[in-house]
């Protein structure tokens, strides 16, 4: 976005002496500060929440304000819609509002060559990178090309500069639904193509807005990511699991489950576990920071969790609406829960059993009642030729 | 003996209760029918013979003089024997019945009766042994009469080792370290599948919890409890397979090493099949087929232990340890974790049948004691008996 003139966040300028020229409060400020602290988990940290947010506020009013690329590949542009509802201060607004975003398909003005010249100027200088999207690789990258070029040429051009690189959204982690079994397109995530740096990873199917700006207040305040899991994902964000803050978790531990969307328990609220709801697998910080303003989140709405926050979860976390994937049965072509396999090898097992038994008794029956083989007696004058005639006879 | 050209060992002589006639009596029949056989005798039926006559009398007061071996022509042999006393010599034959009618020349209602009885009654493979008495008059005139038959039946020895009365020895096989552990797993194993159904169906918990009770909390601490239990059955069994002292509960009674011991395999293996009953292999403690079974089911309890951990592991990602299995999860999908966690169940309760139905087998078909040793930690063997891993 162009920097507009009248009175934009201007390259010298702190971003505290920025918000005064803007007429936020410093009370406004430093509430700002404080949610966010609570965002990235600061409670647990030893000084409490209280010196985090004050360490945010002073670091928070000396940044600089930086140029921001924000490419888009191969996605649905959920994400950035996601983001766009990141209003729930006026603090928040400015943070989006007045990040140099210097280029995104989605938002900029200028389209065609001026866009183009635009990026190209941006990538010389250093910059933040933020990507939707994956990178398809085969056919050469032609499954999504910008401006005539592949999306793995755009990002690596992008990429060379950047002092930080954030994927935004499950298909910039790991390629989402186009990554999903059997992946046509070959579509990959930013950290496949990007190796040489640590790539953080906002993770959802879209991410929500609050734990993308709040990953960029935090790299505003430090200069560097925040702590990552293993999956690069912000441990403020991504640290607990969704079921771990339920609202519904007392009907969990006290074992009242909908049996089907819309029953008597679903109406009164009771846990969706039955119904498939993956919060118990999936790290994600719904259950707390939640929607669109902090309005609701699925479970809070009466769906099930599908895990979206999770590794190919289109492939892992299915079926959506039960417990647990089923078993194809070979030479069936039947799909079967892991329970009526196991309820069959049971009985199978216990079948075997009876007639194994069943044989054991006829067989010692046999055994007893079978004539055995007579011998020839010698103090009866048998010989052996003998007996061979008799049998011949 | 020549006639027969298997082992000794498997011919099997059963001798039925003597019938005698003309008013004698089953034991001096038996007695003339041992003392009819020849001096240092190896035939079986003598030898049957001699073993059960020499239970009614002893036979060191006879002497053998004569031995007239069997003669196809007559069908019958003569022995001379001497009582060693009073000097009192007989003469016994012994033959097909007809042949020693034929000599004793009997009433007519003796000799129909006994040819009648001789045909009629041997049955199953039994035959009539006829046993005649002669004495010899001064003026050498031979008198001679029937005193009856034996029915002897010679068959090939089929293997009921069970049958036979047998000398044991009692066999110490596993410690009671090993006894306990295993029936504290059996009863983690039991806990943990229970409370692992009911926590993943739901189904009986459902409707029965009215209000806010903490049902499921409680089962999920029972199970995570269980669990931690049996991860410490579990180290303390691998400890054991490298420090037992006992050498069937060693790391290499996990598998069949020796070249026999993988024929045993097969034997195991079909014997089981075919319902075949106390056949060798013979083994104190776990025979091929088994150590190959049970090896496989401590694999698929390390596997469920894996997995469980790894699913509880979710709770604390960032832990030292479990941050680990939260990677394994990554690697896999929680939900195929959870999968293979509950598939794993299945196979030990479909295991469970098959064991105890084969412990059960072995105790009271088999006669190998498998069952007692996990009790009582030892086994009644039978004195004799081979066994592999002795």
């Amino acid at each position: 976005m162009n920097e507009s003139m009248d009175g934009g966040w201007s390259g010298g300028e702190g971003f505290r002496d920025y918000l005064a020229r803007r007429g936020v409060t410093r009370r406004d400020f430093l509430s700002f500060c404080g949610r966010m602290a609570v965002l990235f988990g600061a409670a647990s940290l030893p000084g409490g929440g209280r010196a985090f947010a004050k360490d945010v506020a002073e670091r928070l009013s000396g940044a600089k304000r930086p140029s921001v690329i924000y490419l888009q590949l191969q996605e649905c542009t959920g994400c950035v819609e996601s983001l766009l509802r990141s209003g729930s201060s006026p603090v928040d607004r400015l943070v989006l509002e007045q990040i140099s975003l210097d280029y995104n398909e989605l938002l900029m003005a200028p389209s065609g060559t001026a866009a183009e010249e635009v990026l190209k100027e941006a990538e010389g200088r250093p910059h933040l990178l933020l990507v939707n999207g994956s990178v398809p690789l085969n056919a050469d990258g032609a499954y999504c090309t910008i401006g005539g070029d592949s999306a793995l040429n755009v990002l690596k051009r992008a990429a060379q500069k950047a002092s930080a690189v954030i994927a935004v959204g499950a298909c910039a982690e790991y390629g989402c639904v186009q990554a999903a079994s059997p992946n046509l397109t070959g579509a990959v995530g930013v950290s496949d193509v990007i190796t040489d740096r640590p790539v953080v990873n906002i993770s959802g199917c879209p991410p929500i807005a609050e734990t993308i700006t709040a990953t960029l207040t935090y790299y505003l305040a430090y200069g560097h990511p925040p702590p990552l899991d293993g999956n690069g994902r912000p441990l403020f964000a991504y640290g607990q699991r969704i079921h771990d803050k339920c609202p519904r978790r007392a009907s969990f531990d006290a074992g009242q489950f909908a049996d089907s969307f819309d029953d008597d328990n679903a109406r009164q609220g009771h846990c969706l576990y039955r119904l498939g709801c993956k919060g118990p697998a999936t790290f994600a910080p719904c259950a707390t920071v939640e929607w669109n303003m902090g309005q609701s989140f699925p479970i809070k709405a009466g769906h099930p969790c599908l895990g979206c926050t999770e590794r190919h979860f289109y492939d892992r976390m299915t079926p959506f609406y039960d417990r647990l994937p089923g078993f194809m049965v070979p030479g069936l072509g039947v799909e079967a829960t892991a329970n009526t396999i196991g309820i069959a090898a049971v009985a199978a097992s216990v079948g075997g059993v009876a007639v194994h038994s069943a044989a054991t008794v006829i067989a010692k029956k046999r055994a007893k009642k079978a004539r055995p083989e007579t011998l020839p007696l010698a103090v009866l004058g048998d010989t052996e030729k003998r007996e061979e005639q008799d049998k011949k006879t | 003996m020549s006639l027969y050209d298997i082992p000794e060992s498997e011919i099997r002589i059963e001798l039925e209760d003597p019938v005698p006639f003309g008013g004698k009596k089953k034991r001096e029949l038996l007695i003339a029918a041992a003392l009819g056989a020849p001096f240092g005798t190896g035939d079986p039926v003598d030898l049957a013979l001699l073993s059960a006559a020499s239970k009614k009398e002893d036979l060191r007061h006879y002497e053998q003089l004569a031995f007239t071996p069997l003669e196809p022509q007559l069908a019958r042999s003569v022995a001379r024997v001497r009582r060693v006393d009073s000097g009192e010599e007989v003469m016994i034959a012994r033959g097909e019945v007809d042949g020693i009618l034929y000599l004793c020349h009997p009433d007519e209602a003796t000799r129909y009766r006994a040819e009648m009885q001789a045909e009629m009654r041997m049955t199953h493979g039994f035959r009539a042994l006829g046993i005649g008495r002669g004495s010899v008059a001064p003026d050498g005139s031979e008198r001679w009469e029937f005193l009856g038959y034996i029915p002897v039946r010679a068959t090939r020895r089929k293997s009921r080792r069970i049958e036979e009365p047998a000398e044991f020895r009692y066999v110490p096989v596993w410690d009671w370290q090993l006894r306990v552990l295993h029936w504290f797993s059996v009863f983690l194993i039991l806990i943990l599948s229970a409370t692992g159904l009911l926590m993943g169906s739901g189904r009986l918990v459902y409707g029965g919890a009215e209000g806010f009770t903490n049902y499921l909390s409680w089962l999920r601490l029972v199970h995570f409890v269980a669990g931690w239990l049996l991860l410490c059955a579990a180290i303390l069994r691998i400890a054991g397979l490298f420090l037992a002292s006992n050498q069937f509960q060693r790391w290499y009674a996990l598998f069949p090493v020796r070249m026999r011991d993988l024929k045993n395999l097969v034997q195991v293996a079909l014997n089981y099949l075919f319902c075949r009953f106390d056949r060798p292999p013979h083994y104190i403690g776990h025979n091929p087929l088994q150590q190959v079974a049970y090896t496989a089911i401590f694999g698929v309890g390390l596997l469920a232990l894996f997995t469980g951990f790894a699913l509880y592991a979710l709770y604390d990602p960032g832990n030292l340890v479990f941050r680990y299995f939260v990677m394994f999860d990554d690697l896999v999908g929680v939900q195929y974790v959870r999968l293979v966690h509950q598939f794993v169940m299945w196979i030990f309760l479909a295991f469970i049948p098959i064991h105890v139905y084969l412990s059960v087998r072995a105790d009271t078909v088999e006669r190998e004691g498998a069952l007692s040793s996990i009790v009582s930690g030892g086994r009644w063997c039978r004195k004799g008996t081979h066994f592999e891993d002795a």
